[in-house]
């Protein structure tokens, strides 16, 4: 048996609807229809202790209720998760215990308070051995650059400080399980890198199992080895990240630099135009051709000055792949 | 429970950050204990009650600030704001009973408030306590057993109007409710003595004057001691009533839970 185990998850919320202006809302409040809505459609997969999955989706893609479920804060309507041997939440303090978890968008920290009394404070809520816990707190405060305001009021730090002290005491008690739920929002480019070398680290040094959501796809590059994605509640893809780029990916595109106006485009049933101005040109092959071919292919043609062969980004696919599913 | 002691310090520790919050809550207790003042004098003053003297009016008048501070409460606003912006999916996330990591909480705040508030008015009125009737030893160690009583009482109450906001979303109109009831059954403004008899027999049937009021007659030994069992086993049996009822209603909160946002 896997180390986390999901099976059929489904999660359905009602909701009420409302008309508009101010006639709409006075009609509900005698008479209210509800729609409901299927957040998390089915949803089954397994990960193994160490894994590091990214988990990914568009807006309201049901990928923070996943994790809500997977962490204990809400029960399925329907389905089983399982991680270890306990179910969230039937178990939520057991699975406390165990797992640590971030949630971008708040703040488990004192407000009015220094980090380190948050800090303290996880320390007796998990219990942690004394020795263990300072070792945690110098090696966190190391690793994710902390030390120069552990002791300011939390409400006097930046919104990258505050992120690095939440992933900090979701650390503390060496939990088996990092749930992270956009974890790099509103970061800056430094912040996010320091981040995602902290997570890499620790999961290689403690083989922390870790699941990421985020819509940043650099961080799936950086740190993840697995791609779960969904849509709508359901669950489109599972697989490794190469895995996802020869499904989704068509091949890779080729610029064109030219020094003077270019030549006229020529149409044909090879090549296709995605982008272009005076000086610059993107170009994408229709057909299955190898990067060589089509470069000498376009030098012959249009003689341009400088060609680069670009592998599709990973955000790129995953744009496409959303839309692809929007379409269906 | 070493978590929840934890819990306690820190959040006393928090309301120690602010020294103007400090100095104008102290403001404010003086002011309400004038008024307090005032209008026992003006009640003494129509001869409904001769055997009560000044000094005897100043120690309920303090008696009843302190205890009024133990027993304040936000938890059900507390409840109802995470339930709105969502933040219940934080406080979930610790192992750490809910309910007993909001008991911590209240505490802290209760202890913070309860000493700021009232030290300032007792070094005031200590010039005029003399002569007052003071509790003895058998009277102060009840009292304290009922007031602890009154304190959990009070908790337990709004923390279960709390819960309803797992249903409703809001439930300030609850709050506002339960503030009217515990104001008229509690005696919290004007002592239940002065009642008609049908309010006094109906006040019996509620939790609130289980709260302040007859930890409050204990101290000043209005309730003898062989009497005394009565109100603390009544508050006893209220407790016991209402963890049970805020254990089922939890149980059913939790699975209707629907998180708000992100």
């Amino acid at each position: 048996m896997s180390f986390i185990e999901v099976t059929g998850l489904c999660k359905d919320y009602r909701i009420a609807k409302q008309e508009k202006g101010i006639t709409g809302a006075v009609k509900s409040l005698f008479h209210r229809e509800y729609t409901v809505k299927e957040a998390v459609r089915n949803v089954s997969f397994s990960l193994e202790k160490g894994e590091v999955v990214g988990y990914i989706g568009p807006n309201g893609a049901g990928k923070s209720t996943t994790i809500k479920m997977l962490s204990g804060v809400l029960l399925p309507t329907s389905g089983v998760a399982k991680t270890g041997d306990i179910i969230p939440y039937e178990n939520r303090k057991e699975n406390a215990k165990r797992i640590g978890v971030v949630f971008g968008q708040r703040s488990q920290l004192y407000w009015d308070l220094p980090i380190s009394d948050t800090f303290d404070l996880y320390e007796s809520l998990y219990s942690v051995p004394r020795e263990r816990f300072r070792q945690n707190c110098n090696f966190f405060t190391e690793l994710l650059d902390m030390g120069d305001f552990l002791h300011q009021p939390v409400r006097q730090l930046s919104l990258g400080q505050k992120m690095k002290a939440n992933i900090a005491i979701a650390l503390l008690h060496d939990p088996e399980v990092l749930y992270l739920d956009e974890p790099t929002i509103g970061l800056d480019v430094t912040s996010k890198k320091v981040l995602r070398d902290a997570l890499k680290n620790i999961n290689t040094q403690r083989n922390t199992t870790i699941i990421l959501t985020t819509h940043d796809m650099d961080d799936i590059e950086a740190v993840c080895q697995r791609l779960i994605m969904i849509d709508q509640g359901q669950k489109l893809f599972d697989g490794t990240l190469g895995d996802f780029r020869s499904k989704y990916n068509d091949g890779f595109t080729v610029k064109l630099e030219f020094d003077t106006v270019p030549p006229p485009w020529q149409e044909n049933g090879e090549y296709e135009l995605l982008e272009g101005d005076e000086r610059h040109w993107l170009i994408k092959s229709k057909t299955e051709m190898t990067a060589k071919t089509a470069m000498i292919d376009l030098i012959g043609i249009y003689d341009p000055m400088n060609l680069y062969v670009q592998e599709e980004r990973i955000e790129d696919i995953v744009r496409r792949a959303y839309a692809v599913d929007e379409v269906v | 429970m070493k978590k929840y002691l934890t819990v306690f310090i820190k959040s006393l520790k928090s309301e120690l950050i602010y020294r103007w919050a400090a100095l104008w809550g102290m403001v404010g207790a003086v002011l309400g204990f004038l008024i307090q003042i005032f209008l026992w004098q003006a009640l003494l003053s129509t001869g409904v009650r001769n055997d009560t003297s000044f000094p005897d009016m100043l120690l309920y008048v303090l008696i009843n600030s302190f205890m009024l501070q133990l027993t304040r409460t936000d938890v059900a606003s507390i409840i109802e704001n995470t339930m709105i912006d969502g933040a219940i999916s934080m406080e979930l996330l610790r192992p750490i009973s809910y309910k007993g990591y909001m008991l911590a909480q209240t505490l802290g705040k209760n202890i913070y408030g309860s000493l700021t508030a009232t030290v300032p008015l007792l070094l005031l009125s200590l010039f005029f306590l003399s002569g007052a009737a003071f509790p003895n030893v058998a009277h102060i160690l009840l009292f304290t057993l009922s007031a602890l009583l009154g304190i959990a009482l009070m908790f337990e109450v709004t923390y279960l109007v709390g819960l309803t906001a797992f249903w409703l979303q809001r439930c300030w109109f609850i709050r506002f409710y339960l503030n009217g009831l515990r104001s008229i059954f509690g005696g919290t403004m004007v002592p239940l003595w002065f009642y008609p008899e049908f309010l006094i027999t109906l006040s019996y049937w509620l939790p609130f004057r289980y709260m302040t009021f007859e930890p409050i007659n204990i101290f000043l030994m209005k309730t003898p001691l062989e009497q005394a069992w009565i109100p603390i086993l009544a508050a006893l049996m209220w407790l016991v009533g209402l963890s049970i009822a805020d254990n089922l209603i939890w149980r059913a909160a939790t699975k209707k839970l629907a998180v708000n946002g992100g």
